[in-house]
């Protein structure tokens, strides 16, 4: 039997009370958070540990992010345009690191540049130590961040109709000079948007991070650093700190969003 | 001059099968046929986009049959236009050019030129078409592609764009291909071929 109030639905009822209560899942945890850790925010801000952890994070979520952009997005172009023997197996190994949990990351990219590897010995050699420093959290957040780089640029790539590029071709453009002139361009917002995502991936990355580089500390760490030591007491400003910035990108991939639903590009 | 000699290809589950013809330099032809008979695929073929399974594509008597669209001389009208929505008008007329004067040459040809400075969005239909076509006539190449180029402007507009055709044919040596459902534009045709499931049904000249 179908219970109808008006339009109603029993079914629509429940629908409601399921979504609403997993939204204040989603939302009362970060709400208390930020409420009862803004009194101490400003006392977190003058901490140095807490600034120089602040100013850690922002660098080297930068450097993962633009080496994800460098050499995520010609992968990202290649699976979104072309057909080629092995795209399905590097797709794969794109998607790989979103399977696995995060410290295990941190252990398989320990397991590749350690000292005792050919790899990490031979790095040793250049004078470029990874572990327990500003390059091994910047290897950790470019792993688990990389692939979300990767999937949004390529679904950008492939909103751009690709006979645009074509017609660049026929009025004399290289392939390089079509996708600058015309690809790049027409992808603009949803590399933008990428990129961002990769940001702000790599600054809220804590398991692999901890695995490779516990110090110099990143605000994810040493939030649990203070959790483990002081308590909640001491951890919430940090904490409410990393929740306030991460607003910052999402109110831009908001307005991104916004301005592309009056984008036409195919 | 556009010589297809034996082109097999396949798009899909769709094939194009032993196609072979001559359009003379200088000529006005034009490719008629049902939906999905082959001839876009035909165009692509000829301007580099699709590569043939089997046979040979010549233009201007060169083997372009595995050259780049950019080094081919051919230039392309595709049917929506596809003009670069993040370029104005004359940044989209001027792409391919290296004189500008051939871009205001055209565009006056074409009755374009009070629209140089607009956005694309807020161009019609039919404008959009013509600004495609002064595009790709810019660069000034040998042959030109044109896939439905005139579907979307009106009667009067249609016969000045053709008579610009048949002004420019007459004081170049470009040779035009020219996919068409209207019988109109087969006015100043000098070549009509005519596809049919993916095979040249036939090819005729009409005009000397």
């Amino acid at each position: 039997m179908r219970v109808v109030v008006g339009r109603f639905t029993l079914a629509h009822g429940a629908a409601w009370v399921l979504g609403a209560a997993l939204l204040l899942f989603l939302a009362v945890p970060i709400i208390l958070l930020v409420v009862l850790g803004a009194a101490g925010i400003g006392e977190a801000l003058r901490d140095h540990e807490t600034i120089a952890a602040l100013e850690m994070t922002f660098g080297t979520a930068a450097v993962a992010t633009v080496l994800a952009a460098l050499c995520g997005s010609p992968i990202a172009y290649a699976l979104s345009r072309r057909s080629f023997r092995g795209r399905t197996l590097i797709a794969a190994v794109v998607d790989l690191p979103l399977l696995i949990p995060h410290p295990v990351a941190g252990i398989a990219i320990l397991l590749l540049i350690s000292r005792n590897t050919t790899f990490g010995s031979a790095l040793l050699d250049l004078g470029l130590r990874v572990v327990g420093t500003p390059a091994g959290i910047v290897a950790a957040m470019l792993f688990v961040s990389a692939p979300l780089y990767i999937s949004a640029a390529r679904e950008a790539f492939a909103r751009v109709d690709r006979r645009y590029e074509f017609v660049a071709r026929t009025l004399g453009d290289t392939p390089w000079a079509a996708f600058r002139r015309v690809t790049l361009p027409l992808s603009r917002r949803g590399l933008a948007s990428a990129t961002i995502v990769t940001w702000a991936r790599a600054v809220s990355e804590f398991g692999a991070v901890v695995v490779l580089a516990y110090n110099p500390k990143v605000v994810s760490v040493l939030s649990y650093d203070r959790f483990t030591t002081g308590g909640l007491r001491d951890a919430l400003p940090i904490a409410a700190t990393l929740v306030l910035v991460s607003l910052v990108p999402l109110i831009a991939l908001r307005a991104l969003r916004y301005d592309r639903s009056n984008e036409a590009v195919s | 001059m556009i010589e297809c000699r034996g082109i097999h290809a396949c798009v899909g589950n769709f094939s194009l099968r032993d196609v072979s013809f001559v359009i003379p330099a200088g000529a006005h032809a034009v490719l008629t046929g049902p939906t999905a008979s082959g001839k876009t695929t035909l165009l692509e073929l000829i301007a580099g986009a699709l590569t043939p399974t089997g046979g040979e594509i010549r233009v201007s008597d060169v083997d372009v049959t595995f050259t780049a669209p950019e080094l081919r001389s051919v230039g392309l009208v595709p049917q929506h236009g596809y003009l670069f929505p993040h370029l104005n008008v004359r940044q989209n007329m001027e792409y391919g050019a290296s004189d500008r004067s051939a871009v205001s040459d055209v565009a006056r040809r074409f009755g374009v030129d009070h629209l140089m400075d607009r956005s694309v969005a807020s161009l019609s239909g039919g404008e959009r078409q013509l600004v495609a076509l002064c595009r790709a006539l810019a660069p000034r190449p040998t042959v030109l592609l044109l896939d439905e180029p005139l579907s979307a402007l009106d009667v009067s507009r249609r016969d000045a764009a053709l008579r610009q055709f048949a002004l420019l044919q007459s004081e170049s040596a470009l040779t035009v291909l020219h996919v068409t459902h209207q019988e109109t534009d087969t006015a100043f045709a000098t070549v009509r071929l005519e596809m049919a499931d993916g095979i040249l049904a036939s090819v005729g000249v009409t005009q000397t």
